[in-house]
């Protein structure tokens, strides 16, 4: 299996302050892995570093089999979905130039996108469910829609990596349910290898088959996914709560089908 | 009108529409939607103090001019990521900066001092030849730009963060377009005045969003309101010998008014609201 991702022992400080610390991770291809925290444990911060948004301290990062120094370059090869995304809805552009913009970095600095280029903008509108919506304006979409779009941008990036943050924050119940079938009818597609990021145990996608949980900055599992429901670990997610209430979490959780 | 076509000081004038107007029209494109309004009341004012240390050291106040606004145009990107603070704010802080400063030396400039003032008021029909050339220059640059990046420029306008994460350098372009907002600025500020400029900024761009759900749509609308605000308002000047700058301004709004009566997105507005 090859290697696309891996982090060994990184540390990112930010303002003084240790968000991650010795923190490693190696994705082969086709994984798809859920890292799992509390809000501000540092779960964002690991999708920005792989990205190269922030540089680690220590610690290396290999990105598709080479020492990740040049980030621009490989970037490229990453999709990425960023959560609570400040867009203007007032751009003037439309579903189908959003999308198209997951091609810009790989059409090369001020080439034009070629005729393949189209095909693929259309296949990601098309698996997507959003083909129909292609000329409409981003300022018409619904919440759910444009995180749609957000997905047919990265897909249309064909990435080898697919990083998702928080992707269904801020939708209602329905749209969360059609995000989630979204990515697992993507993983399946494509064999995408994703890391998601998310706090909440129940909205994750049934593709997910590991989980990673992050306290206080640093991992504290690393493993199947069925395996992480334990009072334990749900503790470290779930922060304050009694053994009671995550017992209870426990249950529901698992007769949700997610445990065997 | 059109016998003054035979006068230089008319013929510069008709150009610094065409090159003025229209550049700092274009420009106004990603000043509003960036939502940097301040760029242009900022970089006129730092302009204003390149000027006056012109005057005061014995050189070109132009040059000053130039040279004040490409430096503050180099640092707004820079100090605003470095410091958190929004560029509005770090523009803010400039333009009261650059206003204080130039206050200050005007007062040591010994004599008269409407060299370095007649850049906070302007006037279309007093610019030179090598003002034009500067104008061309620049004007070409912007239009250059946009024609090859116009995609890298698009994803920037839309999420800086999602042009990085696709591999774009988007502080290059960025920092790239509030650098040439600056020059363009000081270069244009005989048009309208140091005051005023802001308004030829904002208000052909702002008609143009009226009208359109695209953005090169958006540039093109934006370019020509801006051509045809400065040619109305050097023939109202003209026709009823009024302040030229005043009418361009003016002008540019009549043409905000006018998109915003027809504006396809405002009636949308209207009747969402009564559903």
């Amino acid at each position: 299996m090859a290697t696309v991702l891996s982090l060994n022992r990184i540390r990112v400080n930010r303002r003084r302050h240790i968000v991650i610390d010795d923190f490693s991770l190696s994705l082969e291809k086709g994984d798809f892995v859920a890292l799992i925290g509390a809000n501000g444990s540092g779960k964002t911060t690991i999708l920005r570093t792989i990205l190269g948004f922030l540089r680690p301290d220590s610690g290396e990062i290999t990105l598709f089999g080479h020492p990740a120094a040049d980030f621009r370059r490989l970037r490229k090869r990453i999709g990425y979905v960023p959560q609570a995304l400040p867009i203007d809805f007032r751009m003037p552009m439309t579903v189908r130039d959003v999308a198209a913009m997951g091609r810009y970095g790989l059409a090369g600095l001020g080439r034009r996108l070629s005729a393949e280029d189209y095909h693929i903008i259309a296949n990601a509108l098309r698996d997507t469910g959003i083909a129909h919506l292609a000329e409409r304006p981003i300022g018409h979409l619904s919440g759910g829609e444009l995180q749609k779009v957000q997905f047919a941008r990265a897909v249309s990036q064909t990435p080898e990596l697919l990083l998702l943050d928080e992707p269904t924050s801020n939708l209602d119940l329905g749209a969360q349910k059609e995000c989630l079938d979204l990515i697992n009818r993507l993983h399946k597609q494509h064999s995408l290898t994703t890391v998601i990021v998310m706090h909440d145990l129940k909205s994750l996608p049934d593709a997910c088959n590991r989980a990673v949980i992050i306290d206080d900055s640093r991992k504290v599992y690393d493993g199947p996914f069925q395996e992480v429901f334990t009072e334990s670990n749900l503790g470290h997610v779930y922060k304050r709560q009694s053994p009671t209430v995550l017992r209870g979490l426990i249950d529901e959780l698992t007769t949700d089908g997610r445990k065997p | 009108m059109s016998d003054l076509i035979q006068y230089a000081y008319f013929r510069h004038a008709v150009l610094a529409c065409i090159l003025g107007g229209g550049g700092l029209s274009l420009i106004g494109v990603f000043v509003t939607l960036m939502d940097i309004p301040f760029l242009g009341i900022s970089m006129s004012h730092s302009a204003f103090l390149g000027a006056v240390i012109g005057l005061l050291c014995g050189f070109d106040p132009l040059l000053g001019a130039m040279a004040a606004s490409a430096v503050s145009g180099l640092l707004v990107g820079p100090l605003s990521d470095r410091s958190g603070s929004s560029s509005n704010s770090v523009l803010a802080v400039m333009f009261s900066t650059a206003m204080g400063l130039a206050f200050l030396l005007l007062a040591r400039i010994p004599g008269p001092k409407s060299e370095a003032l007649n850049l906070i008021w302007g006037s279309i029909l007093t610019i030179s030849q090598r003002e034009i050339v500067i104008l061309s220059f620049i004007f070409a640059v912007i239009l250059i730009s946009l024609v090859v990046f116009f995609k890298e420029i698009s994803v920037v306008l839309f999420n800086r963060e999602i042009a990085a994460a696709s591999g774009i350098p988007e502080k290059v372009f960025y920092y790239g377009v509030i650098f040439i907002a600056g020059l363009l600025v000081s270069a244009s500020l005989d048009i309208v005045g140091g005051l005023l400029i802001f308004s030829l900024l904002v208000n052909p761009p702002g008609a143009a969003y009226q009208l359109t759900y695209r953005l090169k749509t958006m540039f093109v609308l934006s370019g020509i309101f801006g051509m045809i605000s400065c040619f109305t308002g050097l023939w109202l000047s003209y026709r009823f010998d009024v302040p030229t700058g005043a009418v361009i301004v003016l002008s540019s709004s009549g043409i905000y008014l006018v998109a915003f009566l027809l504006s396809p997105k405002r009636r949308s507005r209207v009747s969402k609201d009564k559903n």
